[in-house]
């Protein structure tokens, strides 16, 4: 399983938008197998947080399934 | 960790807050709850530029699909899924018409979406009750129940509602709730450029609707009917009419709709009938078999 530290800018349902130190949005969806629930998002806005990911499981799709979320010291 | 100072870049709004009503300045309505509203999609001055398909994507914040060249003429996102929840197609008529003018195109336009049914047949098949109607009359998936069992997929009879890959869930257009929920027009209908997408008041778009179906035929579109309003072809089969209605100038199968759908719902009870029917007449025959060896 992958990871990525940023900032999450977006949250809306299940889905978030993550800002990495570069500048470069990534999209992640909450894994179906994660224990985030999507009203655990919006309290994570404009903080630096931890994402631990799998990649989209097929390739035409630009996004991953995001299965553990963790909150950064500012 | 240092981080990039454009990740800072408009983390917050300039505007105090939202604008009041905003939909009554780029609509034309005022969106109050217990109100029926919808989308009026004239595929007439649809011009293929897929602005309707980047804003749902934008708000919605939905990852990007379709990547790469499908070979289908200039649709790449092929057809409408749990990730493009907006689908332009472009349908290539073939030769173009001799008495065409030379800057008249041979292609149809028309941008797709949930059709928002009043008799929504995924709603119908929902165990969950995660598929619901809202206050302006359309039909959304609440994420946080749905548990991706997939009824919902087959019963909608346009094909609309899919299942993601990713989280496992269903998902399809939501009429831009949260927005309605705030006095914004939906995205795909603000950013149309050519009002081929008109959010509006269900009643009014339908009028508007059939005026502008009248003005076509006067000046001899004949060949232009409306598709999911009261009464026309779509909104049959127990549907009644779509909140999502389009006008076309070519058959249903032309565009990929069905010209006559139906409710699963209403074939339950033929199914049982017949069901119930084809195990009574096995007793009987079972029963006169061992009857008649005795």
């Amino acid at each position: 399983m992958q990871s990525i530290v940023g900032t999450m800018v977006i949250a809306q349902e299940g889905r978030f938008q993550l800002l990495d130190r570069d500048g470069v949005g990534h999209q992640f969806l909450l894994h179906y197998g994660s224990a985030v629930e999507p009203d655990q998002l919006p309290p994570l806005l404009n903080r630096r947080v931890r994402v631990s990911y799998r990649s989209a499981v097929t390739a035409h799709i630009i996004g991953h399934a995001a299965v553990h979320i963790d909150l950064l010291e500012d | 960790m240092e981080m990039h100072p454009r990740v800072l870049d408009h983390a917050v709004s300039d505007l105090d807050g939202l604008i009041a009503d905003e939909a009554e300045l780029t609509a034309g309505v005022r969106i109050r709850p217990g109100r029926s509203y919808g989308f009026f999609t004239d595929t007439t001055v649809c011009i293929g530029c897929k602005a309707c398909e980047v804003a749902c994507k934008e708000w919605n914040n939905l990852p990007a699909d379709g990547i790469g060249l499908t070979g289908h003429s200039y649709d790449n996102t092929t057809a409408l899924s749990a990730d493009s929840w907006r689908h332009v197609k472009f349908i290539e008529t073939g030769v173009r018409d001799d008495m065409a003018q030379p800057f008249q195109s041979g292609w149809l336009m028309m941008s797709d979406v949930c059709k928002h049914c009043h008799n929504a047949p995924c709603l119908e098949a929902c165990p969950t009750g995660a598929l619901f109607r809202t206050e302006f009359d359309t039909v959304v998936v609440q994420q946080d129940i749905c548990n991706g069992c997939g009824y919902c997929v087959p019963a909608c009879p346009f094909g609309v509602v899919d299942i993601s890959l990713l989280d496992g869930k269903a998902h399809k257009c939501t009429l831009c709730y949260d927005r309605l929920k705030g006095g914004l027009e939906p995205a795909c209908a603000k950013a149309c450029p050519t009002d081929s997408i008109q959010f509006g008041e269900l009643g009014e778009l339908q009028e508007r609707a059939r005026r502008r179906e009248a003005e076509l035929h006067r000046r001899g579109v004949t060949n232009a009917y409306l598709y999911g309003a009261p009464g026309e072809a779509g909104a049959t089969g127990g549907l009644e009419h779509l909140n999502a209605f389009f006008l076309l100038t070519a058959q249903p199968e032309t565009y990929n709709l069905p010209r006559a759908p139906t409710r699963p719902a209403d074939r339950v009870a033929p199914s049982l009938a017949a069901g119930i029917a084809t195990v009574l007449g096995l007793a009987v025959a079972a029963l006169s078999l061992f009857t008649r060896r005795a």
